[in-house]
């Protein structure tokens, strides 16, 4: 039985940068309360880059491993990348065996996630998904779905979200519209001044300047390479300053890699990595972002910084009067920076409002937890219709 | 400009794919503290040197770890168009210091020759 004086554990997992800024806000509002007490379990590509990388960002932040899973192969295709699942999902157990967690705790949409709810959902124990109900365009899109059949309390980040999650037959007592927690260290202020970023980055202020942002989209794998030469050939066209953060180890990314290397200027800085309040500090100093990053849909109208959104990656969301979309095509894209850029485009970009919450999730998340009771009603799952 | 570079033997040359045990070998060879890297169709990706070795050996890296891991993205190279910056390389060394190697490109960013403070390349 559940003991109520006892701070309940919630196991979490971290696969890619890009939940990290769900969870981090999560694990600081943890840390201060005596109600929870968490463990990390850190996998794929957090683990790739042993170093100068993700790993160390959540190492420096103290926050307690409970588990390290070497789990990705080399290769990044889609076959390494589907075995690499099967990796993660036979560690697991033993792992959820060991910690005995009340909770897990997953976000977002991938691979990893997915492996944590099937292998929650089969032990029995709550889980927990933060970012349920929005639209990705691709794998993605199905495996953020399928996570919602299978997990027990669905934390949207917009009224949107929320509705589509009750639309799939999910009970009303499961779904919360929380907001999207990567907002609150955001809206906190914790990111570098727009002047450290231009000293740390060398970026010359009132001179156009992109941040360049592009995955691979796994449906359109074969395509990734010429995807991003359009966008590296448009960028170039415009000769501004362009900081390009290099993408995840999707399938894809070796060979979208190959074309950043080919159709770089000077003018371009490319990082592997960065940290997190870097990476909010570029968002505030750059004029406009580039690319299919999920960050220029959720994070970009709190900066009001325009945005160039290529391709199908985000097709769906919600997205802010900040966005432009364009497809991969370098001639577009050039155009659609050129517009986002111009002081017409900035004015319409200031009017941009978060779609995605307050910048309180966190807090809103942890006192849902708080009262949620661990009993069959929660554990079983019902269907609306 | 001709491509004079021997791509398999060069001391100054590491793919990216290579492991840090290879780059200290290359630098080693090479007595210039550093070494361009490339990918399999010879882009120039980074330069890797001493100090970025030594920096991920302290940071958790093994001899095995991909030179990829280690090296620096940006840095500066010079078009092989921009023949005025080429006449003049004493210049360039002068006016950077702390530069010892530098890449030369074509247009689609291949490598095509390395210039060498204190001596033009010889294929060492």
């Amino acid at each position: 039985m559940f003991d109520s004086k006892k701070s309940k554990k919630i196991l979490i997992i971290a696969g890619s940068r890009g939940e990290y800024g769900y969870i981090r806000p999560i694990i600081r509002e943890i840390k201060k309360t005596k109600d929870f007490d968490y463990e990390m379990v850190v996998c794929n590509m957090h683990v790739l880059d042993t170093f100068g990388s993700s790993i160390e960002e959540i190492k420096k932040d103290d926050v307690k491993i409970g588990a390290v899973v070497h789990n990705t192969l080399d290769g990044y295709n889609r076959l390494t990348m589907t075995k690499s699942l099967g990796i993660f999902m036979m560690e697991l157990p033993a792992i959820i065996e060991r910690i005995k967690p009340d909770f897990i705790l997953i976000a977002g949409d991938r691979g990893e996630q997915f492996m944590a709810a099937i292998v929650g959902a089969h032990m029995y124990i709550p889980v927990v998904h933060i970012q349920a109900g929005e639209l990705s365009g691709n794998i993605d899109g199905a495996v953020r779905h399928a996570i919602t059949k299978l997990a027990h309390i669905h934390l949207c980040s917009n009224e949107d979200a929320a509705q589509r999650v009750g639309k799939m037959g999910e009970e009303t007592f499961r779904i919360f519209n929380v907001g999207a927690p990567q907002l609150d260290e955001l809206v906190a202020g914790e990111m570098l001044s727009e002047k450290e970023v231009r000293e740390k980055y060398g970026i010359k202020k009132n001179k156009p300047s992109i941040l360049l942002v592009q995955h691979s989209v796994t449906e359109e794998f074969d395509q990734a390479e010429k995807q991003m030469a359009e966008t590296m050939k448009a960028v170039a066209e415009t000769g501004y300053q362009t900081i390009i953060v290099l993408n995840n180890s999707d399938a894809g990314s070796k060979i979208m890699r190959k074309a950043v290397f080919k159709y770089r200027t000077p003018k371009m800085k490319i990082f592997e990595n960065m940290p997190r309040a870097d990476y909010a500090g570029l968002m505030k100093a750059a004029f406009v972002l580039v690319g299919n990053s999920s960050s220029g849909i959720i994070e970009a109208p709190l900066f009001k910084l325009p945005v160039v959104n290529i391709g199908n990656r985000q097709m769906g969301r919600m997205r802010g009067v900040n966005v432009i979309n364009v497809s991969h095509n370098s001639a577009k894209i050039r155009l659609a920076i050129q517009k986002a850029i111009s002081p017409k485009f900035k004015k319409q970009a200031a009017k941009a409002v978060s779609l995605y919450g307050d910048g309180k999730s966190a807090k809103r998340i942890l006192d849902i937890l708080a009262k949620l009771k661990i009993d069959n009603k929660l554990l079983v799952k019902q269907l609306t219709y | 400009m001709k491509k004079n570079i021997d791509f398999k033997n060069s001391n100054y040359i590491v793919r990216e794919s290579a492991s840090l045990q290879d780059a200290m070998e290359a630098i080693t060879a090479n007595h210039r503290g550093s070494a361009v890297v490339i990918d399999e169709e010879q882009h120039v990706i980074g330069i890797i040197t001493d100090g970025m070795i030594r920096r991920a050996l302290l940071k958790g890296a093994i001899m095995q770890t991909p030179a990829r891991q280690a090296l620096n993205y940006n840095i500066i190279f010079i078009q092989s168009a921009d023949t005025k910056t080429l006449k003049n390389i004493e210049k360039f060394f002068l006016d950077h210091p702390a530069i010892n190697i530098v890449p030369v490109v074509d247009k689609k960013n291949i490598l095509i020759d390395i210039v060498i403070r204190g001596g033009s390349y010889e294929g060492a």
